[in-house]
């Protein structure tokens, strides 16, 4: 009599493989179901235009701005002792509720922006202005609230903004994803913000993320992120903690009051670029091109135009046309990403004016010449061999 | 898994490469448990295709998928089960549309016998109730728990236990008989 044994071993040894020409069908047909599901979700959020409702116009340009954080945070779409690397992104990328300070740059003392997160409902605030901002991304809405002027602000985060307003633990998220399968760097046990902390660090092709945590809890206890030039700070990170729903509310506040203004952003140019350019250069920078053009430094800009909203240097008209550009100015830069287009900002030391200084290059998909920037906000079609020049 | 979970995350940004990587790591295991319940070839590669496919579609809307490699075989195994329920029921297999299996072995006498045993092992799988041989294929090949087959053939876990049991017992007395 066979024993069952023989017979288990006998199933387990069955493997079976589909022919050459159906393995590659079953793969090109899975692999076309997936872009078109893609290409359905895609359609079913991209709007006929962007809107801005505004309390009145005196924010336009402050609300305009506040577009810009909105998006600052997509960037399209990765991740011994006693705890391994496992355990430590598990609440990271299973976490209900999250609550977190986050930094763009490194620099520890830039504006700190304070995250609650509960499912696709975030309220952010900042260390560097008033605005309390809060996205509801399932039904791609955003309330800006000033408390200074008791002013409320509506906007339809559809399409491109929507699709690049993500809860930045998202981010890490996908970061974590995209660099799967590449070798974790475990980093030797040192003080991180006061207490004793292991590392993991994972580096892809245009990513690199480094979760410090606890060695006994595995709780994340510092991530630090870089995407392209960009790099972000998290720290005070607590995952399903209790959230007050109350904060995460889309109603207006008792006091805030509403208005209907629209603004149109469904298209965004180079022109929108260099008008904004001109306008960071002219009213913050004294007639000099700035230092640098980083995320982090719009982050820096915004708050600047934040503070001045309410004593602006222009009228209110220019505010509305400003604001108009400012917010599709950004667009166009964020749109560029570290690897979807190539670009480089040069403009250190250039004063306005200057003709023959490029203080800006790209590289538009699928063109043989370079557009370039100059000090005087004119712009050429260059030839690759003339970029140098 | 934490791979699998990362290779969903990707997926539900339509990753390509990601879905190459799915594809590549479970089509073998999903095939032969497709194979194993339905015995036939086409029949076999049709309900990996529609899984996959199917899968592709889903990934996006799928809010929890904890175990990528349950779901994977439990979607095979509806899919097996809703085509043993178009036939009236499967008695005989085909031998002519079989392909060759593998094995591990690379004595040639060996292989032989291996094949021979396989191919005996597949008319008697055939000859097995499909409960029956559901529970056998998804726990010894599809290394899935008697809780998890259970709750996939809405009964309790005593009862897929007996139709394991009851589904070896089977396996053995047909192969023993071919022997004597």
């Amino acid at each position: 009599m066979r024993p069952a044994e023989d017979i288990k071993k006998l199933i387990e040894k069955m493997n079976d493989t589909t022919g050459a020409e159906m393995d590659q069908k079953i793969l090109n047909d899975a692999l076309g179901a997936l872009a078109d599901s893609k290409e359905t979700q895609s359609a079913d959020t991209v709007p006929n235009k962007w809107r801005i409702i505004m309390k009145n116009r005196i924010t336009q340009l402050a609300a305009a701005a506040m577009i810009t954080i909105a998006v600052l945070f997509g960037i399209g779409q990765f991740f011994g002792s006693t705890v391994t690397f496992a355990q430590v992104i598990e609440p990271i990328l299973n976490a209900h509720t999250l609550v977190f300070d986050f930094i763009v740059g490194q620099e520890e003392d830039g504006p700190v922006i304070h995250d609650i997160v509960a499912g696709n409902r975030i309220r952010r605030t900042f260390s560097n202005m008033e605005t309390i901002l809060i996205l509801d991304l399932d039904n791609a809405k955003m309330l800006t609230l000033d408390p200074t002027t008791k002013s409320a602000t509506y906007i339809d985060i559809n399409g491109l903004i929507g699709e690049q307003t993500r809860n930045l633990m998202e981010f890490v998220r996908n970061a974590v994803a995209r660099i799967e399968g590449e070798p974790v760097e475990r980093l030797s046990q040192r003080n991180i913000d006061g207490r004793q902390a292991i590392g993991f660090r994972v580096r892809g092709h245009n990513e690199e993320v480094t979760i410090w945590a606890d060695p006994k809890t595995a709780a994340s206890i510092r991530i630090e992120l870089r995407y392209g030039p960009t790099h972000y700070i998290l720290k005070n990170i607590e995952f399903n903690v209790p959230v007050d729903e109350s904060l995460l509310s889309m109603d207006i506040p008792d006091g805030y009051t509403v208005s209907d203004q629209q603004l149109d952003l469904s298209r965004f140019s180079e022109r929108d670029f260099v008008i904004t350019l001109e306008f960071l250069v002219k009213y913050y920078f004294n007639d000099n091109f700035p230092e640098s053009l980083r995320l982090e430094d719009f982050m820096n800009f915004v708050g600047q135009i934040q503070k001045e909203a309410n004593e602006p240097k222009m009228s209110e008209e220019e505010q509305v046309q400003l604001g108009m550009h400012f917010a599709k100015g950004f667009m166009f830069f964020q749109q560029m990403g570290p690897s979807r287009i190539k670009w480089r900002y040069i403009g250190k030391g250039v004063k306005l004016g200057e003709a023959d200084k490029a203080v800006f290059w790209y590289h538009p998909k699928d063109s043989d010449t370079y557009r370039v920037i100059y000090g005087d906000l004119s712009v050429k079609d260059v030839l690759p061999r003339d970029l140098s020049k | 898994m934490v791979e699998d979970k990362l290779l969903v995350s990707r997926l539900r940004h339509g990753d390509a490469d990601a879905m190459r990587l799915v594809y590549q790591k479970y089509k073998d295991y999903l095939f032969t448990l497709a194979k194993a319940l339905l015995g036939g070839q086409g029949e076999a590669e049709d309900v990996v295709h529609d899984v996959f496919v199917s899968f592709a579609r889903a990934v996006r809307q799928v809010r929890f998928m904890t175990n990528l490699r349950g779901y994977l075989a439990t979607s095979v195994t509806n899919r097996a089960r809703d085509r043993i329920r178009t036939r009236a029921r499967q008695t005989v297999v085909n031998l002519d549309s079989m392909d060759p299996v593998s094995s591990n072995t690379d004595c040639p006498q060996q292989y032989e016998i291996g094949q021979e045993e396989l191919m005996r092992l597949r008319q008697a799988m055939a000859e097995v109730p499909y409960e029956q041989r559901e529970a056998v294929v998804l726990h010894i090949k599809g290394r899935m728990k008697f809780k998890d087959i259970a709750k996939l053939q809405g009964v309790t876990t005593s009862t897929t236990c007996a139709r394991y049991r009851y589904g070896l017992d089977k396996l053995r007395s047909l192969l023993n008989s071919e022997v004597q």
